[in-house]
């Protein structure tokens, strides 16, 4: 332990903490009174009360705060409004679900897009080069939004391979998971690409084929372990925005995870939920870029002295 | 080659142009053309209601665009300032911001923009409020990084010695040398914009219809793939077209400028 992993370290507890201010604060932007919102037509005192007493609206703003730090070092994010039941309780199944397709989005995106953009750069060919970078530039612009349909009406409806929506068969999980991973090997395709294109006539690889390696050798040992850094923070990065990103995808798909907890939250003016899903994607994202430290760090040690 | 962007959003402004002098009606129905695939009466077909889907498109143009011009001038104001004033104070001020945009990137995507709509009342205003709270960061940052090095140029230790004061040296010396980059990413914020606001109005969480907006279309449209497929390819269609020009006119900017 030394003072860069200190650095890092309170930068990371900062970070939790403020994220969990914002999204403890949110619930006062709503505009006037909350409760009136909440409770609608149906305006008993009694049940006013209640949920006041429920949200900890009753408590001035300071104690407010610390009834709220409290809360966060005891893991106790409150109970849903309408169906009382603990948010945690509600959140684990969600958060497993969104992790299994981040997941397999991700992964599948790691083993078609990488050895996709090697073999391309690999062949050399202007013309193929060139196509591929349309295809990218196309696939990379789509929203998930627009992808999924896409999607659904090739490969659920004209074809009918794969389930339209839901999570009751486990192909059910292939679709979104497509809709997910696609941008995202067009982007690992087009990183590939560019990252060996200005290795190409380093003097590295200049060296290893004049050793008299096998050209497809040297790519596949030499030029992978060189771009790997770069590749390891898009998948970092894209691993951590998939949490969030899934919201539309999940959304569309019915699928029952942290992304759809979040938007039938809002609907239901849940705020408890609301606050805990925000909270808890935020966190994740922020846990990945710290595991990202720690791995930058393996694969490039000079790293620690750049920040020295 | 990037010129090509230049074309589609060219062609959405002579629309929106010909729109309010001609002032085609976004909501008029007509229950014999609904859901009627596109023909030499409607180019883009009509939708549930029977409503021309291209002047619904053009309308919803104009309401998103706005909002997203909006935004993005909003943002790139504000990061502007706040980018030149962490880049060259530095020390503690340069601190605080740096934390600020940290702690909001802390939301990764649109997590932030769905929170923000979630918990404020939908309207014009708040979307726009929602879209500036995350996309001025990708300015200030680009400000901030440009302000440390050119703080350090001859020129503006020239200005220095010459005797111009703070305000001076920031608006006639830095700002104009950091303008260049920043209009390459003005292009990159107007595209995912689109797709956030695009994205909110699927959500529900934009402004609500009958207003036309091209995320609330997308959506509606969805629930009619199997039996109009036009309505959703139209409208998916024109939103990536969009998005790609405005990647496009970014890239062509980016090479322009390094030249």
């Amino acid at each position: 332990m030394n003072s860069y992993w200190l650095k890092v370290i309170f930068h990371y507890i900062f970070l939790i903490f403020s994220v969990y201010l914002i999204t403890f604060f949110l619930i006062r932007l709503v505009p006037g009174d909350p409760i009136d919102f909440l409770v609608g037509q149906s305006n008993f005192s009694a049940d006013v009360n209640q949920i006041k007493e429920h949200l900890g609206l009753d408590l001035s703003i300071f104690e407010q705060v610390v009834k709220a730090l409290k809360n966060l070092f005891q893991l106790d994010f409150g109970l849903s409004i309408h169906q009382n039941i603990d948010v945690l309780f509600l959140l684990k199944p969600a958060l497993i679900n969104t992790a299994l397709l981040a997941i397999l989005s991700v992964s599948m995106a790691v083993f078609i897009g990488i050895p996709l953009g090697l073999f391309i750069s690999y062949l050399n060919s202007s013309f193929l080069n060139q196509i591929t970078k349309c295809i990218n530039a196309i696939l990379i612009a789509i929203p998930s939004f627009i992808l999924a349909p896409i999607l659904i009406l090739f490969f659920a409806i004209f074809l009918d391979l794969l389930p339209v929506s839901g999570m009751e068969k486990p192909s059910s999980i292939l679709l979104p998971a497509a809709t997910l991973s696609i941008g995202f090997i067009a982007y690992l395709v087009k990183m590939t690409m560019d990252s060996t294109e200005e290795l190409k006539d380093s003097i590295l690889i200049i060296a290893a084929k004049s050793k008299g390696l096998n050209l497809s050798y040297i790519y596949f040992t030499h030029v992978i372990k060189l771009i790997s850094l770069p590749i390891v923070t898009a998948i970092g990065l894209q691993l951590g925005g998939l949490l969030s990103g899934t919201i539309i995808t999940e959304m569309i798909f019915s699928w029952n995870g942290i992304g759809k907890l979040l938007i039938d939250s809002i609907h239901q003016r849940d705020y408890p939920i609301t606050q805990a899903t925000v909270f808890f994607i935020a966190i994740s994202y922020v846990t990945i870029n710290f595991i990202l430290e720690f791995i930058y760090l393996k694969l490039d040690p000079r790293i620690k002295n750049y920040h020295e | 080659m990037n010129k090509i962007g230049l074309i589609f959003p060219s062609l959405f402004f002579i629309l929106v142009v010909m729109n309010s002098f001609l002032g085609w009606d976004p909501y008029g129905m007509n229950f014999d053309l609904i859901l009627k695939p596109p023909g030499p009466s409607g180019f883009f077909g009509y939708d549930d209601y029977g409503r021309d889907i291209l002047i619904r498109l053009i309308n919803g143009f104009l309401v998103s665009f706005e909002i997203v011009v909006l935004a993005t001038s909003i943002s790139f104001l504000i990061g502007i300032c706040l980018g030149c004033i962490a880049g060259y104070f530095r020390g503690p001020v340069d601190q605080i911001i740096t934390s600020g945009m940290t702690i909001i990137q802390a939301f990764p995507g649109i997590l932030l923009i769905i929170a923000l709509a979630a918990f404020l009342e939908t309207s014009f205003w708040n979307i726009l409020v929602a879209l500036s709270v995350t996309a001025w960061i990708g300015f200030a940052r680009i400000a901030r990084s440009q302000t440390l090095s050119i703080r350090e140029s001859d020129f503006v230790k020239a200005a220095i010695l010459m005797g111009a004061d703070r305000n001076r040296i920031i608006l006639k010396h830095i700002i104009p040398n950091i303008l260049a980059p920043l209009s390459v990413e003005l292009n990159f914020t107007i595209a995912n914009l689109i797709v956030a606001e695009a994205g909110l109005a699927f959500l529900g969480l934009g402004l609500s219809s009958p207003f036309p907006s091209w995320g609330g279309m997308l959506r509606d449209s969805i629930d009619y793939l199997l039996v109009a497929p036009h309505y959703v390819i139209v409208v998916s269609l024109c939103i990536i077209l969009m998005i790609l020009s405005f990647n496009l006119i970014g890239e062509g900017l980016k090479k322009y400028i390094n030249e």
